[in-house]
Parts: C-alpha cells; sequence; structure tokens
C-alpha cells in the first residue's frame, strides 16, 4: 500500500498553528498488512477519510511501499472516530500524538 | 430492490465455505485484528473493542446471507445494495483469519504474488488458499462495481444501485463433506 512522502495537505495545515495547538494534534496512522487489497484499501481511504482517488492511491501505496501513513492530523475527538471507522473496516490502524519537526 | 449477483459454482464453492466456517463462528467473538484503541485505560479498551466485535458480526452475517440456501440450490449469490459495506468488511476479517490461521505457514511474499505451491498444500490449505483467493475476487468485483459500476450508472438516473451482470468464477471441483452452516 504507498509512498510520495508525507502529505502535503497535513503539512500545510500544520504549519500555521501556534505551538500549543500542534500539541494537541493527534495522528491517524495506517500500518501496513499483507492482507487486504489494494483496490480495498484505496476505497476506505475515500469512504472513511473523503480523499480523492489520487490521494487515496497515493496514500495506499505510501502503507504498501513504507509501511505506514499517515492519513489524517487534527484534534483527538475526529482522530479517534477515524480511528474506530478504520478500524472497523479492518485496516490495521492506529493513534500517534503528533510531534512537530 | 438492487443487488449484485455473482454466479459462482455451489458444488465447487461448498467445501470452501465449509472449510472457513470455523473461522467465520471464531469472528463471532473474537476481532480479526489486533484493533489498538486510542487509550490504555481498561473500560474504553474494554467499551471500543465490543463496539468493534458487534459491527464485526453484522458483517459476517452479511457473508452467511450472500452464501444462504438459495446460492446452494442455484449457484446465484445475491448481494443487497445496503449490505455491501458489511460484506466487503466481512470478507476483509475473513481473510484476515484465515491468512492468520489456514495459511500461517506461508510466506507473505508468496500469497501477494500468487506464487504460491499449490501441490504442496495439504487439504485444509488448498481450501484456505482456496477461499482466501474466492473472497479476494469478490472483494475486487464488489469494489470494483461500488466504485466505478454504480457510479456510471447513478449519474445516469434514479441514484440507486444497479443491478449488474452475473461474473462466473470458477474454484475447482472438490467433494462436498460438511453440513449445515449455510443453510
Amino acid at each position: 500500500m504507498v509512498a510520495y512522502g508525507v502529505s502535503e495537505s497535513v503539512v500545510t495545515e500544520t504549519d500555521t498553528e501556534s505551538s500549543s495547538q500542534l500539541d494537541d494534534l493527534w495522528n491517524v496512522v495506517v500500518l501496513n498488512d499483507p492482507v487486504n487489497l489494494m483496490s480495498y484499501v484505496t476505497m476506505v481511504f475515500k469512504r472513511v477519510l473523503g480523499m480523492n482517488q489520487q490521494k487515496a492511491e497515493k496514500h495506499m501505496l505510501e502503507v504498501h511501499e513504507q509501511g505506514r501513513s499517515i492519513v489524517w492530523s487534527g484534534e483527538r475527538e475526529k482522530a479517534e472516530t477515524y480511528l474506530y471507522q478504520l478500524q472497523e473496516w479492518q485496516l490495521n490502524a492506529v493513534l500517534e500524538k503528533h510531534e512537530a519537526s | 430492490m438492487k443487488h449484485l449477483e455473482f454466479r459462482l459454482q455451489p458444488e465447487a464453492v461448498r467445501p470452501i465455505l465449509d472449510s472457513v466456517q470455523p473461522l467465520l463462528m471464531s469472528l463471532e467473538d473474537n476481532l480479526a485484528t489486533e484493533a489498538v484503541p486510542p487509550e490504555e485505560d481498561e473500560m474504553l479498551v474494554d467499551f471500543w473493542k465490543t463496539d468493534l466485535l458487534n459491527a464485526q458480526r453484522k458483517d459476517v452475517a452479511a457473508i452467511v446471507e450472500v452464501f444462504s440456501d438459495d446460492f446452494l440450490d442455484t449457484g446465484r449469490a445475491t448481494l443487497r445494495q445496503e449490505n455491501v459495506d458489511h460484506f466487503l468488511r466481512g470478507c476483509s476479517a475473513l481473510r484476515l483469519k484465515i491468512r492468520e490461521s489456514i495459511l500461517s505457514d506461508l510466506d507473505d511474499l508468496d500469497l501477494e504474488k500468487g506464487e504460491v505451491d499449490f501441490d504442496a498444500l495439504d487439504l485444509d490449505q488448498k481450501n484456505g488458499y482456496a477461499a482466501y483467493a474466492l473472497f479476494a475476487s469478490l472483494i475486487e468485483l464488489v469494489v470494483y462495481q461500488y466504485e466505478f459500476g454504480a457510479e456510471t450508472e447513478m449519474g445516469e438516473g434514479d441514484g440507486e444501485f444497479e443491478d449488474v451482470d452475473e461474473d462466473e468464477l470458477d474454484f475447482g471441483d472438490e467433494d462436498d463433506s460438511k453440513d449445515d452452516f449455510w443453510k
């Protein structure tokens, strides 16, 4: 499942946040698994996260090739909702505290 | 009612379905994945996993419904539109479970590339591998129809999922020896 590097949209959104806001950011990370099909994972990203086809495929390939992809960053409550939905679709997803670079 | 319909050979698919019956039953009580919750709080973990398990039970039920009496009689497997998500998630859960159990001795890369030496597998593994492939094919077909077939057709008219032509899949010719879960 992906490999174009870190999601540009996430970086763009967080660049302008203050440090206190950044402290409250969480990443929803999808980890690779050897079972789920690429077409299925792409569809799930579109369905759950509202990605378009191109962005969904990019993240899918990132997962497949790099072993993980940050598919969404933002406030904790919404991150938990996405985490639950991705796990409901049987993807290997985890929540991580956003590390400001 | 709008639905997807597949035509399969029940006599060929039956032993494959029978081979995964214990796994489907297991999925009634166990999550297919580890499903790491967002917190370590015991109550929250319990709540999180119980919710996921309840959802997974509905997904398994969608698979059982598709391969019902009607399928065993006619070879026609029917997936109702409202069950598409459940069915896809159920297929994913089942494949994860097959990989973890029946096919645990096989190499990830061989499975991914389809380079498994079928003749070297024992009967359980052959049925498990056939099931793994069958449900992958069904996922591909349903995702394709869902993503592209439905989009095209919905643009033209009533906004509903259209009936689609039958897809035929042949998964070999093996004996039927077990009973009843699918009836």
